[in-house]
């Protein structure tokens, strides 16, 4: 019994890996549908003038990257395409070395300057305070660039004090932050919020999305799939997404031979000892 | 075939298949990557709330920049750590007092507000003036759900007749919602294993 639940068990993981490294190698290409979800963020952002100041708070860590990192990714390069400046920041320690690689990486692409079109704020500890904070005075919060530079010494940041000179926030993440961003940032001082978070976290924001606290939110890999065919910028989250399917797939069939297995051993055991079919009337 | 020449990709590379390796079963290598993940990440934490923390928000406003308000902050986190003396413990109660109290102030009422009073606007709009038929049955489903959800976790009265079939309901619902909720859990997972293969194959040995 233990052997055979052990070869069930191998069987399952060389399935999924086989279905995700198959269509790595050999891309498939299946279309992804945009959501209004991700839609939403992306005419936001369209909709923006040029030169907009926008704040970017990467609130994950490394577990949650190969999710997260994509649809930041994207979103950067459309940011960059329009303009804005964009002031990266963190409220999780476990992201300044994510954050602070991702903008130098398409700040260079885009040949953006430093202090002109972006700049690191670095991590805050204590995020809800932070967030109250920056809709007074976002130097209160961060004085200073992570590098120790003094905040109003950057030409990108004249003119901006608080919220009500951001053009959008966005969160992204793998936690309860992105309701916190739409709590402190756009319920008390009216900054518009888009959030990028796991596709775990992701049921929980349709209805910050339905009662307009958020612009709109990207989930999970399948969120950065859509914002990049939006900016008709092919990225990991396009490559993934052959890979996701099919091991869905594949998992689907799993879930349905297991049942099926359980429901007919359950009715052999119910049959065998007096050959019935079903249990006896009391 | 074009394997990576950057020796951090290859470490990357070697941890993760050290990690992997416990699928086969606890061994060696899952336990040597499993002690470096933990030391690595237990300095760089350390690191990190040392310069935004300690450095960037007590250190220079207090002694560069010689704001004394910042001397009562550092007493009272100071006086945290007289949990370590059992006969001054007492002293820890005050921060984690003033804490509790500033948390309580600023997030009982925009939690209300945000998660209670504006889900319920939501709620209350009129599902049948929505301009079209899908957007009418969603609301409709919306306010259905809603209630009836509310209607399960009623335990004032036992759940029988209309109360018990709106609870039937509303435990319907419940595992509708909680089926998605597993659904994008699984698409989660599986995403941070496509992350994996896709640094494997692509950045390590160049197949992507």
């Amino acid at each position: 019994m233990a052997d055979s639940s052990r070869m069930t068990r191998t069987i399952i993981y060389w399935g999924v890996a086989l279905s995700i490294v198959i269509p790595l190698l050999r891309p498939i290409g299946f279309t992804t549908e945009v959501s209004s979800q991700v839609r939403d963020v992306y005419d936001f952002i369209e909709a923006m003038p040029e030169n907009s100041p926008v704040i970017m708070s990467f609130d994950y860590e490394p577990a949650t990257l190969a999710e997260l990192d994509p649809m930041a990714e994207a979103m950067l390069k459309h940011l960059f395409r329009k303009n804005a400046r964009v002031m990266g920041m963190t409220l999780l320690p476990g992201g300044v070395g994510l954050a602070e690689n991702l903008l130098r990486q398409e700040a260079a692409a885009a040949n953006m300057e430093y202090g002109h079109n972006w700049l690191f704020l670095g991590y805050v500890p204590d995020g809800t305070a932070a967030m109250l904070r920056m809709g007074e005075n976002v130097a209160m919060v961060f004085p200073t660039d992570q590098y120790g530079t003094p905040l109003d010494s950057f030409p990108m940041m004249r003119g901006v004090k608080n919220y009500r000179h951001i053009g959008l926030v966005i969160c992204y993440s793998s936690t309860a932050m992105p309701q916190l961003w739409a709590q402190y940032a756009h319920d008390r001082y009216g900054a518009a919020v888009a959030v990028g978070a796991t596709a775990v976290e992701a049921v929980r924001l349709y209805p910050y999305h339905d009662s307009g606290q958020m612009v709109g939110f990207l989930g999970g890999l399948k969120g950065a799939a859509e914002y990049e065919t939006l900016i008709e910028s092919p990225g990991d989250g396009i490559r993934g997404m052959d890979a996701q399917t099919i091991s869905h797939v594949f998992i689907v069939v799993m879930i349905i031979l297991g049942n099926v297995g359980y429901a007919a051993s359950t009715w052999r055991s119910k049959g065998a000892p007096s050959g019935r079919t079903h249990a006896p009337v009391a | 075939m074009h394997p990576s020449p950057d020796p951090g990709i290859w470490l990357a590379a070697i941890l993760t298949l050290a990690g992997f390796s416990f699928l086969w079963r606890d061994n060696p290598f899952f336990k040597v990557m499993e002690h470096m993940l933990v030391g690595v990440s237990a300095g760089y934490y350390l690191v990190q709330y040392a310069y935004s923390a300690l450095y960037k928000k007590l250190y220079v406003p207090l002694v560069v920049q010689g704001n004394l308000l910042f001397a009562g902050c550092a007493i009272l986190g100071l006086m945290v750590f007289a949990r370590l003396f059992p006969k001054r413990s007492w002293l820890s109660r005050y921060p984690v007092a003033f804490y509790v109290a500033a948390g309580a102030g600023y997030s009982i009422p925009s939690t209300i507000q945000a998660r209670v009073v504006k889900q319920m606007q939501v709620t209350m709009v009129n599902f049948l003036d929505q301009g079209s038929v899908i957007a009418v049955i969603s609301g409709f489903l919306l306010f259905l759900g809603v209630v009836t959800v509310l209607l399960y976790f009623f335990f004032s009265a036992e759940h029988r007749g209309v109360l018990g079939a709106a609870s039937k309901i509303g435990i319907v619902t419940l595992m509708i919602g909680f089926g998605a909720s597993f659904g994008y859990t699984v698409m989660s997972r599986i995403t941070l294993l496509i992350g994996r293969f896709q640094f494997l194959l692509g950045d390590w040995l160049g197949f992507l």
